[in-house]
């Protein structure tokens, strides 16, 4: 799975932090959205899928590949 | 929006049953938030939350244009305009409507609401330079459209009956910060006001009195003063409503008839965070009630839907963010500019936070309250570490 985030669109609501903790973190110093890893487990890539849902902004794409 | 992302999360979860998606609105399901905010402005597209291929991709049958008129439970079917579905399992996602004013009911009056894509058009073909809006109420979405019709450089006027903004369910010192940065943007603000006659004019425009005197002519009136769940095609079925129309739930948002759920705006469900009965009209709580409901169908999840409410609204270059529930008594923590956070609690625990420009804040808070309980010294003390 390819996962991305549009910093210009995220608007640092964390709702993926809640969603998929162990893929997303807020920097502290922009309230942007970043991703803790780039290797995804299965557990990883169905919370990632309810982030993206989960994303106000819309600012997360996941692709399978 | 719920009905998708109930389906999507039924395959994810390994659900291989057939699943149908009715909308009662016609093309692609799309996101209901950008409709008082970038969809205003002009040749903005609706913000599709899915596409065909996905939705063939997860064999989910859409039907557009499908509206729900009746439920018989106990024969499991739904009428539909042109057809009847039996089903197994029924998830109810039927939203809400816009409540209306008597004095603004008159179909001539250059007016409406903003709950689809359509009512949305509508008044973004009315705002703009030299022309004149007036919100009538100061919730968030009067508050949101009111900020993009500024920004488009309309004249607008923002007609409140109680004495401040937001007065359900956000603190008055927050509420007080928001009124500022209307002010200072160039709304005029009619607070503790009401319309009392509203009348068509020949040119295409609206006069409208109000309580304290004032007349405003206009060339639309938004009407944004709540919404009432859209439950009157459930009223001949077997399932309990509410009162006020919400469809009765437990703490699995199940209705009164087993293997039918409820969900989003119109669904009031016992939520064991709290242990109180709420209905949430909420972005992110209906999202999460949806896919609770699509992962408990597929046999997945947990038996309770356990919420901490979360809202947001962007009105200028500002965000009002909203976690948990209000509480018996409000602290405020000031901070630079508009940057603002007020902690809701009773007595000692912390029951939810409201803030202004301050993401980070909230989102600690937000961490926190979904943990473990908080005190109101230590939430003070993050709010202020913070800053």
């Amino acid at each position: 799975m390819k996962v991305t985030i549009d910093t210009q669109l995220c608007s640092g609501h964390g709702n993926c932090l809640f969603a998929a903790p162990e893929v997303f973190d807020l920097d502290p110093a922009t309230d942007i959205a970043y991703l803790r890893k780039t290797e995804f487990s299965e557990a990883d890539e169905s919370a990632v899928r309810e982030a993206v849902a989960d994303c106000p902004a819309n600012a997360i794409q996941a692709d399978d590949s | 929006m719920a009905g998708v992302r109930c389906a999507h999360a039924l395959r994810t979860a390994g659900y291989r049953d057939r699943v149908i998606v009715a909308d009662a609105e016609v093309g692609l399901p799309y996101d209901k938030p950008p409709l008082s905010k970038q969809f205003l402005h002009p040749d903005t597209p609706v913000r599709s939350l899915t596409t065909s291929a996905a939705l063939a991709d997860a064999a989910v049958e859409h039907r557009p244009g499908a509206r729900a008129l009746a439920l018989d439970a106990e024969q499991r079917t739904v009428t539909f305009e042109d057809s009847v579905v039996e089903f197994d399992k029924l998830v109810i996602a039927s939203g809400s409507t816009a409540r209306t004013l008597p004095a603004l009911a008159d179909p001539c009056l250059p007016a409406g609401n903003i709950r689809t894509a359509a009512s949305a058009a509508a008044i973004r073909d009315s705002i703009g330079p030299n022309r004149v809006l007036v919100v009538v109420g100061g919730g968030f979405l009067g508050l949101e459209a009111a900020s993009t019709a500024r920004s488009r450089g309309t004249v607008v006027h923002l007609i409140e009956a109680e004495p401040r903004l937001l007065a359900r369910g956000v603190p008055a010192e927050a509420a007080a910060v928001l009124a500022r940065i209307h002010h200072g943007n160039g709304v005029t603000l009619h607070l503790g006001t009401a319309v009392t006659t509203a009348a068509g004019t020949a040119d295409g425009r609206a006069r409208l009195s109000l309580s304290d005197g004032t007349s405003i002519d206009c060339d639309y009136i938004l009407v944004a003063v709540g919404a009432v769940p859209h439950t009157a095609w459930l009223e001949s079925s077997s399932l309990t409503l509410t009162r006020d129309g919400h469809v009765y739930c437990g703490a699995g948002l199940e209705t009164s008839v087993p293997g039918i759920f409820a969900v989003g705006d119109c669904a009031e469900w016992q939520n064991p965070r709290y242990g109180s009965r709420m209905h949430l009209e909420h972005w992110t709580s209906a999202g999460e009630q949806a896919a609770f409901v699509g992962r408990r169908i597929a046999g997945e999840a947990r038996a309770e839907c356990a919420i901490l409410p979360y809202v947001w609204s962007d009105q200028y270059q500002h965000t009002i963010q909203i976690a948990g529930v209000p509480g018996t008594a409000n602290t405020t923590v000031p901070n630079s500019g508009t940057a603002t956070a007020v902690v809701h609690h009773h007595g000692n625990d912390v029951l939810g936070i409201t803030t202004i420009d301050s993401p980070a804040t909230m989102l600690a808070i937000r961490r926190r309250l979904l943990r473990d309980s908080i005190t109101l010294e230590s939430a003070l003390a993050t709010c202020a570490s913070i800053g």
